[in-house]
């Protein structure tokens, strides 16, 4: 019975998830929640780049959404409003992270890192090598987009690790888009210099 | 093609964005350019580096973390949009008030409107005088089902009966029910009635008892403890014209007797003070006066006004407790004022600065 419901759930659209819940079924919620958690951990993960600060703020995005999905009228499609909500969040905590930071006279050296993906301990056996080439290549990823500005990082994740597209992004944004446009470009110029002073060029084709 | 303007498109050419006739413009220059070419790769492969390895999975037990913290949350849809259901995807929140507007109406005065009509019971016996049934009884089906021998209203009148029998052919299926049983009627809507009547007299104690029932449950959490802030000093500094925002200087707020104007530091204070709002039946606007929920504002967009309805005994407790989010200023406060309702208006212009 209840891999049926699940069944049904997964095949129902996302208007329709959210009219389930205006109608009282939490376990609509439920698979709107597994059906965006991995893009909005993602996505906060890449903007905020600390793993327990995204996951806290993931959290908190999915919270906000439960208390307000009742007033949400498909003015714009689910995924834009949670991905509003997710930039939103994002960009209050990032200000407010740094503020703290600020006020605490951090050391110039800067703060101690924990956003690059969780190392793992040597192993061997099957995989091991290209687990090791994964890991690497993510945490090129965060290192390339902490050092670019914030203006940058927010095109680049959106269109690039969360492949929307530009109509998408000029409305989560709140920019014209014809900006989106040109700020991502000027965004992966920046990104792609960026990576080719850290591992040179070659080793940039991966 | 020149190569600046090949140049300025590559980002757009990757993602397929040119009309046909530039990307074919830009496809050419790659292609005869080296220098372009070196450049297009470089961004390819970074755009390719960045799809292969950015998207990430949420963290194990992520989901089962989030579902445990809207366990315990009371908001969601309210019974209103649960009634609307699709609807409510919909500005139709007018039409929604207007529905239940009318659904109350028909309670009140279903009984007496049924009255009026001349074959479904005035001039029957014992009907107006009926003493309204308890809500128990009201919610039993009523002598078609076998409960008329039982309170007594069947009245062993075969005139009566007969009577009543004509009106059900006369009134139609619509009002079957009611004309057969004008008893149930009447009983349900003096129940509803006093329903009602009993919500209008507990109104008043509502959100004092309201707030003394959260202030136990949740002791220092979104309810301060207004008795203790009450008694502590209160600084007020009146601003100058130039320091008050132009898009919250003026409208409705501005005829709150108490409007406060906040700049809460962190997000867990703006929360915390429309979570209280909302409990107290208020809630958080644009200047608009569209609903807002703490996660819209932002560095950009950082105006809000949150009203609060506060019982007007613990009114000077306000301020104290806004202090405590952050800085305050005291924009327009009638404290001599008597208020004689229970409940007064409380506008907080908030200016969001993370």
């Amino acid at each position: 019975m209840l891999a049926l419901l699940l069944a049904v759930l997964t095949k129902l659209s996302d208007t329709e998830l959210v009219d389930r819940f205006k109608g009282g079924d939490q376990q609509a919620f439920s698979h709107i929640v597994r059906r965006y958690q991995d893009r909005v951990f993602g996505l906060c993960l890449r903007w905020l780049g600390e793993r327990a600060m995204a996951e806290e703020v993931a959290q908190d995005v999915f919270v906000a959404l439960y208390r307000s999905l009742a007033r949400f009228r498909g003015e714009s499609s689910l995924s834009t409003w949670i991905y509003r909500v997710a930039v939103n969040h994002c960009k209050n905590k990032r200000l407010y992270s740094s503020r703290r930071r600020r006020d605490r006279h951090e050391p110039l050296e800067g703060r101690q890192r924990d956003d690059a993906p969780q190392r793992e301990l040597p192993a061997t056996g099957p995989g091991t090598d290209a687990r090791l080439e994964r890991n690497q290549a993510q945490a090129l990823v965060h290192e390339a987009l902490e050092a670019i500005s914030e203006e940058h990082r927010q095109v680049i994740v959106l269109r690039d690790i969360q492949d929307l597209d530009y109509h998408e992004i000029a409305e989560i944004l709140d920019l014209p888009r014809g900006t989106v446009k040109s700020r991502l470009h000027r965004a992966r110029t920046e990104l792609a210099r960026v990576l080719r002073n850290r591992i040179g060029k070659e080793d940039v084709k991966l | 093609m020149d190569e600046f303007f090949a140049r300025n498109r590559l980002s757009a050419y990757i993602d397929g964005e040119l009309s046909d006739a530039e990307m074919a413009e830009v496809a050419r220059a790659i292609e005869e350019q080296p220098e372009l070419r070196a450049a297009f790769e470089e961004l390819q492969a970074a755009v390719e580096l960045l799809r292969q390895h950015g998207p990430m999975q949420a963290p194990d037990g992520f989901h089962r973390a989030v579902m445990q913290r809207v366990e315990g949350l009371s908001a969601g849809p309210s019974w209103l949009q649960r009634l609307l259901g699709p609807l409510g995807r919909y500005p139709v929140q007018g039409l929604g008030v207007a529905v239940v507007a009318a659904a109350v109406m028909l309670l009140v005065f279903r009984g007496p409107m049924l009255h009026e009509d001349p074959l479904s019971g005035p001039d029957l016996p014992g009907v107006a005088e009926e003493p309204a049934v308890s809500d128990r009884e009201a919610a039993v089906p009523g002598p078609q089902d076998g409960l008329g021998a039982e309170r007594g209203q069947a009245s062993e009148s075969a005139a009566v009966g007969e009577h009543t029998d004509a009106a059900q052919d006369q009134t139609g299926s619509a009002s079957e029910k009611a004309s057969s049983d004008p008893q149930a009627g009447s009983g349900a809507s003096k129940t509803s009635e006093k329903a009602l009547l009993g919500t209008r007299g507990q109104a008043a104690d509502d959100k004092g008892a309201l707030i003394e029932e959260l202030m136990q449950k949740e002791p220092g959490n979104y309810i301060p403890d207004w008795d203790k802030e009450a008694s502590a000093p209160t600084a007020t500094i009146q601003p100058s014209e130039a320091e008050v925002a132009p898009e919250l200087g003026s409208g409705a707020l501005a005829t709150s007797p108490f409007t406060y104007r906040l700049t809460p530091t962190e997000p867990d204070a703006l929360r915390r003070l429309v979570a209280l709002a909302e409990k107290l039946g208020g809630g958080m606007y644009s200047p608009a006066g569209e609903p807002l929920d703490p996660y819209m504002l932002t560095v950009e967009r950082n105006y809000a006004q949150v009203v609060l309805h506060i019982p007007a005994s613990r009114l000077e407790s306000v301020e104290p407790y806004l202090r405590t989010m952050g800085g305050v200023i005291t924009v327009h406060a009638e404290r001599d004022r008597l208020y004689p309702t229970d409940s007064v208006h409380v506008a907080v212009e908030v200016q969001y600065q993370p």
